[in-house]
């Protein structure tokens, strides 16, 4: 008795799993030829200033190559003059002509950041200030914002002030409303122009 | 890390710092235009970072200082102002001709 073989789809031999390994190596190869600063550089921002630089060293060395030829001979110029040159025709060609000096930037941005904190610090004493001389007239309620919507300024103005200065556009520690809405007035004058909407 | 900068981060650095001098070789350059230039690559990089990086690279043999004649005390040359360039172990290095594991990727 002969016992008839179960038929089975044959099945396609397991494919082998070579991808996993080549992608490992090619991760490898890859990550080696990008992080590989000396070599060839997969990163476009390394291989564009590298191209710049080395245009920079050939214009340099083109055109300063007597003067850096001569370096051992006594009469070439003094060595103080020679540097001098090729710092200068670097900036130049490098395009940091313009550029402002290290410690000017340095004083630059303390200064912004100083007028930063004190505008920050203004806004921040100007509603009370307001609120002492309002006397019994409360602050605007949060409501507030929805006014100058129907002026022309974006919906949840307020809520846009108060992320980006950190101080509510209408000041609403009690939680009242104002009569007539004046008082919101200065803060939008005060505010830049890119704060308010675009008509 | 070191100092707020991790090890690649440090040898991207470096690396850069050798490849910009190799295609200026052999002109020298001064280290406040060495590191605004590098700048336009790394944004975040510190002057104090970058002057390591300076001394650490001499003292390896891969930079000398080059000193002007009007230095009259190179000791007291502010270090943004002192000027540097390749050695010929550093044109070697950075052309791949040896290699340097701490620098290698």
């Amino acid at each position: 008795m002969t016992v008839a073989k179960k038929k089975t789809a044959r099945r396609a031999p397991a494919a082998k799993r070579t991808t996993g390994k080549r992608k490992t190596v090619e991760r490898k190869h890859t990550a080696t030829q990008s992080v590989n600063a000396l070599g060839a550089s997969s990163d476009p921002a390394i291989s564009t200033y590298r191209r710049r630089m080395q245009l920079v060293g050939e214009l340099l060395n083109a055109a300063l190559d007597e003067l850096i030829g001569a370096r051992n001979r006594s009469d070439r110029l003094g060595r103080a003059a020679y540097l001098h040159i090729i710092g200068q025709v670097f900036e130049a060609l490098d395009g940091l002509s313009q550029a402002i000096p290290l410690d000017d930037l340095v004083k630059l941005s303390k200064i912004v950041a100083e007028q930063r904190r004190v505008e920050l610090n203004t806004r921040k004493v100007d509603p009370d200030a307001r609120r002492a001389r309002n006397g019994d007239r409360p602050p605007p309620a949060e409501s507030e914002p929805d006014e100058p919507q129907t002026r022309g300024l974006p919906a949840h103005f307020g809520e846009i002030v108060r992320q980006i200065y950190g101080a509510s556009f209408a000041e609403d520690v009690d939680g009242g409303a104002s009569q007539d809405g004046t008082a919101a007035q200065p803060a939008t004058e005060s505010l830049p122009a890119s704060a308010r909407s675009a008509d | 890390m070191a100092n707020g900068r991790t090890a690649r981060e440090i040898k991207r650095v470096r690396n850069e710092m050798l490849v910009a001098l190799k295609m200026l070789y052999p002109a020298a350059l001064q280290a406040e235009q060495l590191m605004r230039s590098l700048l336009s690559l790394f944004p975040a990089l510190e002057w104090d970072h970058f002057r390591r990086d300076l001394a650490y690279l001499s003292e390896k043999g891969y930079l000398q200082r080059v000193v002007a004649d009007t230095e009259s005390d190179e000791r007291l040359t502010p270090w943004r102002q002192r000027w540097f360039r390749l050695t010929s172990r550093g044109v070697e290095l950075a052309e791949h001709l040896i290699d340097d594991p701490a620098l290698d990727p």
